[in-house]
């Protein structure tokens, strides 16, 4: 689930998120949850509802590849991380959202 | 790579999704003990953290559903999860499956397979020819009523008016004489054409070169062979270029071949050889043909100019059609009719629709028997769904997803009956057999017809929509209901009225299936009793030979003389028990009936005989040697036969069918009367004398009663084409070798040519024993599928009625009574199902009446046996189950429920 108390997130946003979180180093998903929380300065919670399918979603579109790893407090877990597709997309979707950001503040601010 | 990532993962989610599965559970269990480590981290007791973590992380199962939901194919796989399901629940209904598989199968096979053929042979655009889209026929009318053809002049006058048209081609076919050294002389079918036929259809040689305009306008004596000819009789050897052959005795320079497949612009009749229509007179005894606008000899067909509709060229050359009228006047109402297509007139059309129309509705009604049938069953079975679905509906199934699930059994239904119809259209239409007698085309048009796919999709599409509709009719029915009401009365309905619908819809089908069967077995019974009527003579060994005495030139009394040489050496040969020579052999369809007047009253000249004050009746006019009565064993019944001394220089005499001699003097001696033909534009005829009365005898078609006619000795009556009619000994007919042998011994020049009486007949009798052999069939099946599908329907019915049963036989009813009780009941329903098939039967009889002659009542007994095949299925369908039922103890039938 999504806390909304402050800023609605945009559809689409959250696959952009993910793969930002996860062009540092490989994740599990409550890691994925943490750094999206960390780079949004607590903006954005992401619970597990949303979390997951989108993780499934991005892994067989083949943007995110898996594998096992053992977390800081030795507990096995399923990490996830970009692939090089995953990486293309990142940047392409940045750029993008960069653009339509300009955009829509030139728009917005114009009088 | 993403593509290979993505059929991965399609892997995955179909084939490994128990591993899939695993991994989902064991990630989310990996976060909740990494969310509970998390607050063990900032201090909580692990009890608690591990508490706190999984309140936070919510409903695990929710968690997994929407993750499932992301999967690739994970559509895919519920679908194909429901459908194992689905087919669990039709399992349990094995009856109901096989029966509306069947019903649909047959129904959609049928109807497949019959339109497909009436498509591939009604439809059939001309083969080899380019685009035959843009192709146009032209028909001249008078009054709307078609005319033969066009004579050469206007022809050439329209090629030249036309802007419509990009191109005008004239052609007819006829039957001419081969000789070309190799092998035997044969008639084949030789087709003139204008010099710019081949290329108005697009047509390129397979060699050499094919008619051009230079061939037309310089009469050019050239042939142009078809492919099969030339691969036949010269083995496909280019050498034969160049080479002449002989037409109709005329030697004529091979100039080319023309592609495989191409049979020139009629589909009736496939030509072997194409000439230029200009050399003609040098072909046939017919003078100043081209240049005589009464000398109608050619069909045309048009290539409508690039994006010209076919009424733009309607309307323009109907406008030429007046401007020929008045240019060169040719009575009123001239007109010119113009189809899109070509290959067919439009009467060879209507002609060639007949047996497949009557199939069409046939099959169409089977169709919808299948659907009906299947309808039917469907209705029984929601009826007796209405509990499960309500109790599904009140455990909290959405009533979206029970929708959906009866929607996939209907479509499930649907499409194995699909299947099945295929197969059986399949199955029909690649039997090039079956697809020839019911398209009744000439064999070298190449009938090979594939399955017409739009044709499926729309038997398909009704028999899917009958299918679905009625699946879910009832289902929405039970849906909009309060489950509690539905479950309260399914419990307590035990002994209710129950399914009055149910019941009117048994009773319709009973119904429609009689009317069905009726008129099947009253058709049928029509066919067999005209194939097996007395044609009023004894065919059994009698030949007719055709002698082509114009292509050897002999002049009128050159044949006289031939015919006379005939006769003798017949009488010489031991094998010929009789010899005659006759204008007609029946069966003669050709043959057009005359007026014939009581002498006095014919119409004087200038008058039309239609309008002669007293009236006369109208008879077949066969010219007949003496010997002919015999030949044919046709008995004289009063009178005498021709004898050799009628001849032109005695009194003219004449012979008249029983028929004419009541429709001229009506319960009066004919013999000693005269008789007269109309006069018409020529001289006043001399009277005939009535010498003698035939038997009657069906002259023209087998199926007709048969006609008056007016027999005439050929002596008196020269000029006449005259066929030699030849009866073997002891009902063997003479070989045709024999009697082409003793005319070569007569004279060499002229080609004969010979058929047995028999096989006349048979070629006139094969539509109506196809057609017959067909409704055979179509009754059997329609029989098959009202049995069955009336069985299913009410077996369904009395399964039903299980509890009723038990209750009533807990009160006390004997199992005997309980099966008395439910027969007496299905019989009432198929009593009144009976007399309303009745009625409607009378009225399709009616219907059927102006289809085919000779239709009566007194065919009934088709339809009796459809009543007692009704009536026994439905005791059976009634027995069975009410006996089973009627065995059970009442305790179990009504706990069962």
């Amino acid at each position: 689930m999504v806390d909304q108390n402050e800023t609605p997130l945009l559809p689409g946003t959250l696959d952009l998120l993910i793969l930002k979180a996860l062009s540092l180093q490989p994740l599990h998903g409550l890691g994925v949850s943490r750094r999206i929380e960390q780079i949004t300065k607590g903006a954005y919670r992401i619970g597990p509802g949303s979390l997951f399918p989108a993780l499934h979603r991005l892994e067989q579109r083949g943007l995110l590849a898996s594998s096992e790893g053992e977390s800081e407090n030795k507990r096995r877990a399923k990490y996830y991380r970009l692939t090089a597709a995953g990486r293309r997309q990142l940047e392409q979707e940045t750029r993008t959202w960069m653009r339509v950001v300009d955009v829509m503040r030139l728009a917005l601010e114009a009088t | 790579m993403r593509a290979l990532a993505i059929l991965r993962s399609l892997w995955l989610t179909l084939v490994r999704r128990e591993r899939l599965e695993q991994s989902l559970d064991e990630e989310l269990r990996a976060y909740v003990d990494l969310l509970a480590a998390e607050y063990e981290a900032a201090g909580m007791d692990p009890a608690q953290a591990r508490r706190r973590a999984l309140i936070e992380t919510g409903g695990i199962e929710q968690v997994k559903e929407a993750t499932r939901d992301a999967w690739i194919g994970h559509g895919v796989a519920t679908l194909a999860r429901e459908i194992r399901f689905t087919l669990r629940g039709l399992r349990r209904a094995p009856m109901f499956c096989i029966v509306a598989v069947a019903v649909l199968g047959i129904g959609i096979g049928g109807a497949a397979a019959i339109f497909t053929v009436i498509k591939g042979s009604l439809l059939r655009p001309l083969p080899a020819v380019t685009d035959p889209a843009t192709l146009v026929s032209l028909e001249p009318t008078r009054g709307g009523a078609s005319l033969y053809g066009f004579s050469y002049l206007d022809y050439r006058d329209l090629r030249e008016q036309t802007t419509t048209l990009s191109g005008l081609a004239g052609y007819d076919g006829t039957s001419m004489t081969l000789d070309d050294g190799r092998g035997p002389r044969r008639p084949a079918w030789v087709s003139y054409v204008t010099g710019d036929f081949f290329s108005v259809l697009g047509v390129r040689p397979a060699a050499g070169r094919l008619i051009q305009p230079s061939d037309e306008e310089e009469a050019n004596p050239v042939v142009v062979l078809a492919y099969d000819l030339w691969q036949e009789r010269y083995g496909g050897d280019p050498g034969v270029i160049g080479a002449t052959i002989r037409v109709a005795g005329q030697p004529l320079t091979v100039i080319g071949v023309a592609p495989p497949g191409f049979i020139g612009a009629m589909l009736m009749y496939p030509m072997e050889l194409w000439i230029p229509a200009t050399i003609l007179p040098t072909l046939a005894p017919m003078p100043g043909m081209m240049d005589d606008r009464g000398a109608a000899f050619l069909r045309l067909v048009g290539r409508l100019g690039p994006g010209v509709s076919v009424a733009r060229a309607r309307q323009e050359l109907s406008l030429l059609a007046e401007r020929l009228a008045a240019e060169h006047p040719r009575g009123e109402g001239y007109g010119i009719r113009v189809f899109p297509g070509a290959g067919m007139t439009v009467e060879e059309r209507a002609a060639l629709a007949r047996l497949p129309r009557l199939l069409a509705v046939a099959v169409g009604i089977l169709l919808l028997i299948a659907c009906a049938n299947v309808a039917n069953l469907s209705l029984v079975r929601a009826e007796a769904r209405r509990r499960e679905l309500a109790t599904r509906l009140a455990l909290g199934a959405s009533r979206r997803s029970l929708f959906g699930r009866l929607l996939l059994e209907g479509a499930i239904l649907a499409g194995a009956g699909a299947l099945l119809g295929v197969g059986l259209a399949r199955l029909v239409v690649g039997s090039s057999s079956v697809v020839g007698t019911i398209a009744g085309m000439p064999e070298r048009v190449g009938l090979d017809i594939a399955l017409d796919a739009r044709v499926l999709l729309v038997a398909l599409g009704v028999s899917a929509f009958t299918a679905l509709a009625v699946s879910i009719a009832p289902a929405v029915h039970v849906l909009r209901m309060p489950p509690a009401t539905v479950l309260r009365d399914g419990g307590a309905g035990a002994v209710r009225r129950r399914g009055f619908g149910q019941r009117v819809l048994v009773v319709a089908q009973i119904a429609a299936s009689l009317v069905l069967l009726a008129s099947a077995a009253i058709v049928l019974n029509t066919f067999r009793r005209a194939l097996a009527t007395d044609p009023g003579f004894d065919p059994r060994g009698l030949t007719a030979t055709a002698a082509d005495l114009a292509e050897a030139k002999l002049d009128s009394a050159e044949a006289v003389a031939y015919w006379r040489a005939w006769l003798q050496r017949a009488a010489e040969e031991p094998a010929i028990a009789g010899a005659a020579l006759a204008s007609v052999v029946p069966p003669a369809p050709w043959s057009s009936p005359r007026w014939i007047f009581r002498t006095g009253e014919e119409p004087p000249p200038g008058v039309r005989p239609e309008e002669a004050p007293a009236g006369g009746v109208r008879a077949h006019f066969a010219v007949v040697s003496p010997g002919f009565f015999d030949a044919m064993n046709l008995p004289i019944v009063v009178g005498r036969d021709f004898r050799e001394d009628d001849d032109e220089d005695a009194a003219p005499v004449a012979v008249v069918s029983r028929r004419l001699a009541a429709a001229l003097w009506p319960g009066e001696n004919p013999l000693g009367r005269l008789i007269s033909l109309p006069a018409g534009d020529g001289p006043r005829r001399p009277p005939m004398l009535v010498v003698g009365v035939a038997d009657d005898v069906r002259l023209a078609s087998i199926f007709d009663d048969p006609p008056p006619v007016a027999y005439v000795p050929a002596a008196q009556h020269p000029g006449h084409r005259l066929l030699l009619l030849v009866r073997g000994r002891e009902g063997r007919a003479v070989p045709e070798v024999t009697l082409r042998a003793m005319g070569e011994a007569i004279d060499a020049r002229v080609s004969t040519y010979t058929r047995t009486v028999s096989e006349l007949i048979d070629a006139q009798t094969r539509p109506q024993r196809v057609a017959s052999a067909w409704i055979g069939a179509f009754g059997a099946i329609a029989l098959l599928l009202a049995a069955v599908g009336l069985y299913g329907v009410v077996a369904q019915g009395v399964v039903q009625r299980t509890r009723e049963l038990a209750v009533r036989s807990a009160l006390g009813a004997t199992p005997a009574g309980l099966v008395s009780l439910v027969i007496s009941q299905g019989m009432r329903m198929a009593a009144i199902g009976a007399v309303i098939g009745a009625a409607a039967g009378a009225a399709a009889l009616r219907a059927l009446q102006t289809q085919f002659a000779g239709v009566s009542l007194a065919d009934a007994r088709g339809a009796v046996i459809a009543v007692v095949v009704v009536g026994v299925v439905m005791a059976a369908a009634c027995y069975v189950p009410a006996r089973r039922a009627a065995r059970l103890s009442p305790a179990v039938a009504l706990r069962a429920d």
